[in-house]
């Protein structure tokens, strides 16, 4: 076994140093976007979580302390939840669905290996996003704690050591239900998906339905707790995380050990135990997952044709093809329309469980404040959502971009039928979504449409960036979208639409905070307000529309010269 | 030194091969032929053990596929219809990873590695990246890598695919020196002319069954007819088919 580890390791490592090499060597320009965004992006979010805690401690001294442990515990909870889910669709994709894993199974080589192989290759990729926002909220914690270097080395080491622990889990997950659950596997990943949806959405509306003023009181506090106890289980890694990482400091430093041993020694059990059922059951998976009937007979799908072909009226009949092809192949692959599905699915129930919490019968304050979360939620997941599926579908088609490439039609038009694509479906579903917490909120008019408006010129900013640089920046070699989205045009994609994001939101809110304040003062009146109202759904429309227009002039130059 | 015993594999409702029963003994080239989705390259992978025979059993040197599959695999070369390489290392890093994986000695990986480098002209390009090579390139890459550990088993899906006629020829001429050697070649193609130059023994399948099996004379025999394999494969392939109005 290890000298296969050794063998595979080796030429993986070849591999990331040519990559590197080559990423250096050609384009130093992208590595310091990459690192300038990066290290903007981890400063913001260390400067949120910075005033977060010392806005905490500001409002509650006495339950300053409870209250940071209900902060780590869920975030740590949440977080973990996330990487097993991604660690299982990333284990079956690289094991089950890979070139590479057939070409390795055929020569000499352990599978458990071979497993162990592509384990780590799922930790690298899912694992990174983990990283990059549990160190901004642990170097806060650090910072405001008054810790010294010491604390930020230990906090690292606890990352290192959990990481394992999700995603030994999400790979067994993927191996046992590819290998027990053949001919149900799509039912039940659909069932596991829902099940994930509604257990997210409960936990959430537990979180959010917490009742409180505007001042932090006994009663918030308390609630606050008790809502996040399920969080605290003893039996789950995240909160020895959140334990131990909160253990960190003078006087406590023997707990802090006891729960760093107890997540490494937890690392290695699930890590062995993954590998032994690896030993078992990675080739029966393999075989399952190779036995499935390779032709399906697929309905014609004349309801899509019909839908899209309505709801496209104002594209052409080419543009409205492709873009059906797309559909198809996005609802034939339950990989990616699983991880749409919790994307979008989760916003749905929240919002339609809003009235649970009568939000809709405090003061405007109140209502504000839920209706700008809303809408930065949907727009982040919209950022998500066109950073991960629409961003890759130029690289997707591949190898076989020749066949549109040598479509009789301009190859503009096939830029255009991805942006129409993403723009409409994003638009119906945020819209949808944003409309119904409005209804729920019983928000003013001003409002709803303000945030209709900033959700339009989102959808149209989002679909431009994701597609412009889908084309400015393809990979036609790689069929895993996932890796498509890690390389620099992903990243680069990802940085900019959050920041467009953040942009919109931050905008549209001035005037919704000087006419609704937190406390229930307006420092405009109603007229002012209308006025605000009108220059900041300009002033958006504007910005989106160069979000949009700027990549998508750069990646239909790209296009007209792309070589097939 | 192959053995398939009734052989039968179904996906879902469909059955691609239906009882199957073959052997090819150490020394012979094998050409196995048949119509696009007749269940060429489904035997192919169950010869290698990527997939499993729903019935029947495949041992491959003596050694069971399901159940010795790393034995096996030591004394066998495969080559797939869609040969897979890394982008990111170069040909002479894919040999030498190939090397590894079979623990060739370094020295005579080196001698090895020249030898084909130098038979299959790939000197010039074998330290850039595979990315850059074209198909043909590619292939012969993924064919020196096959014979590095001197495989006493070879099965290939579509070997000559994106060769041009001197590498198709040189690949001819090498597969048929490994059979004179004492290894089993087991290939697949669509080649007519090539199954026809080389092979001692031809295999046709058609919708999962073996419809002909034995050399070329004993296919003449079998339909009557004294022409080239191309007339004789027609013939056999055609026997069952629905013929066009």
């Amino acid at each position: 076994m290890r000298a296969d580890l050794a063998v595979l390791g080796a030429v993986r490592w070849r591999d990331l140093r040519h990559r590197a090499a080559e990423l250096v060597g050609r384009s130093r320009f992208k590595v310091a976007v990459i690192g300038v965004f990066s290290v903007a992006f981890w400063i913001g979010l260390y400067r949120v979580a910075a005033f977060a805690m010392r806005y905490l401690g500001h409002l509650s001294r006495q339950y300053y302390v409870d209250l940071l442990g209900a902060m780590f515990h869920v975030f740590f909870f949440a977080l973990a939840l996330m990487l097993v889910f991604s660690n299982a669709v990333i284990s079956y994709s690289s094991l089950f669905r890979s070139k590479e894993t057939e070409f390795l199974l055929a020569g000499p080589l352990r599978v458990e290996s071979i497993y162990l192989y592509k384990l780590v290759e799922s930790v690298a990729f899912s694992s990174w996003a983990f990283v990059f926002l549990a160190t901004p909220l642990t170097a806060a914690y650090g910072v405001t704690q008054g810790l010294g270097f010491e604390f930020h080395l230990f906090a690292l080491l606890f990352f290192l050591a959990f990481l394992l622990v999700p995603a030994a889990w999400g790979s067994m997950i993927a191996v046992a239900v590819t290998a027990l659950v053949p001919r149900t596997r799509r039912g039940l990943m659909v069932a596991g998906a829902a099940g994930a949806v509604l257990g997210l959405a409960y936990l959430l509306a537990r979180l959010v339905g917490i009742q409180g003023g505007t001042s932090m009181d006994l009663r918030m506090a308390t609630e606050v707790l008790e809502n996040t106890r399920f969080s605290e289980n003893p039996l789950l890694p995240s909160a020895w995380l959140a334990r131990g990482i909160l253990s960190l400091r003078p006087g406590r430093m023997e707990d802090a050990l006891f729960f760093l041993g107890l997540i490494a020694a937890n690392a290695a059990f699930w890590t062995a135990a993954a590998y032994a059922l690896a030993a078992r059951w990675v080739r029966r998976g393999w075989y399952v997952s190779q036995d499935l009937p390779g032709r399906k007979r697929m309905a014609i799908h004349r309801l899509v044709d019909f839908a899209f072909g309505k709801v496209l009226f104002f594209a052409s009949p080419s543009v409205r093809w492709i873009v059906i092809k797309d559909v198809k192949s996005f609802v034939r692959d339950p990989v990616q329309w699983s991880q749409f599905l919790i994307f979008f699915g989760l916003l749905g129930l929240y919002f339609a469980s809003l009235r649970t919490f009568a939000y809709e019968e405090r003061d405007m304050s109140w209502k504000n404040l839920i209706a700008q979360m809303n809408l930065l939620a949907t727009s982040l997941t919209l950022a998500t959502f066109s950073s991960r599926f629409i961003f890759p579908q130029l690289s997707l088609e591949g190898r076989r971009f020749w066949v549109i490439g040598m479509l009789p039609m301009p190859r503009e038009k096939i830029l255009y039928g991805k942006l129409a694509l993403s723009f409409t479906t994003s638009l119906i579903l945020s819209e949808a979504l944003i409309g119904l917490s409005s209804f729920m909120l019983g928000t003013p008019p001003q409002l709803a449409v303000l945030h209709a408006v900033a959700l339009f010129g989102v959808c149209l900013g989002l679909s431009g960036l994701s597609v412009g640089l889908g084309a400015l920046y393809p990979n036609f070699a790689e069929d895993n979208p996932s890796k498509i989205v890690a390389g620099f045009g992903g990243t680069l994609n990802l940085v900019l639409s959050l920041s467009f994001v953040l942009a919109v939101i931050v905008i549209q809110a001035v005037p919704c905070f000087l006419r609704y304040g937190m406390l229930g003062h307006s420092s405009i009146s109603a007229r002012e307000f209308q006025y605000s109202v009108a220059l900041v759904m300009a002033i958006i429309l504007a910005l989106s529309l160069a979000a949009c227009l700027t990549p998508m002039a750069l990646g239909l130059r790209a296009m007209r010269r792309m070589e097939l | 030194m192959i053995r398939l015993d009734r052989v039968t594999k179904n996906y879902g409702r469909k059955v691609a091969v239906r009882d199957l029963s073959l052997e090819v003994p150490p020394g012979e080239l094998f050409a196995f032929l048949g119509p696009n989705g007749a269940g060429k390259t489904t035997t192919v992978k169950m010869i290698v053990g990527l997939l499993r025979p729903t019935e029947g059993r495949v041992t491959v040197g003596g050694h069971d596929l399901q159940k010795e599959y790393l034995a096996a695999k030591r004394i066998l070369a495969y080559v797939p219809d869609q040969p897979y390489l890394y982008d990111k290392l170069s040909g002479y890093e894919f040999l030498n990873f190939i090397g590894d994986m079979y623990d060739i000695p370094r020295s005579e990986r080196r001698r090895e590695i020249d030898r084909w480098s130098d038979l299959f002209g790939m000197r010039e390009y074998l330290n850039l990246l595979t990315e850059s090579y074209s198909h043909g390139m590619k292939q012969r890459v993924v064919l020196a890598a096959t014979l590095l550990h001197r495989p006493k088993v070879i099965v290939l899906d579509e070997p000559l695919v994106g060769l041009d006629p001197h590498s198709a020829r040189l690949v001819k001429e090498v597969f048929r020196d490994q059979a004179r050697a004492g290894a089993t070649v087991f290939m697949s193609t669509h080649v007519l002319s090539i199954a026809e130059d080389v092979a001692q023994r031809i295999g046709i399948i058609r919708d999962g069954r073996l419809a002909a099996l034995g050399t070329l004379e004993d296919l003449r025999r079998r339909t009557g007819r004294d022409g080239r394999l191309e007339d004789l494969y027609f013939s056999i392939t055609d026997a069952a088919s629905p013929q066009p109005n």
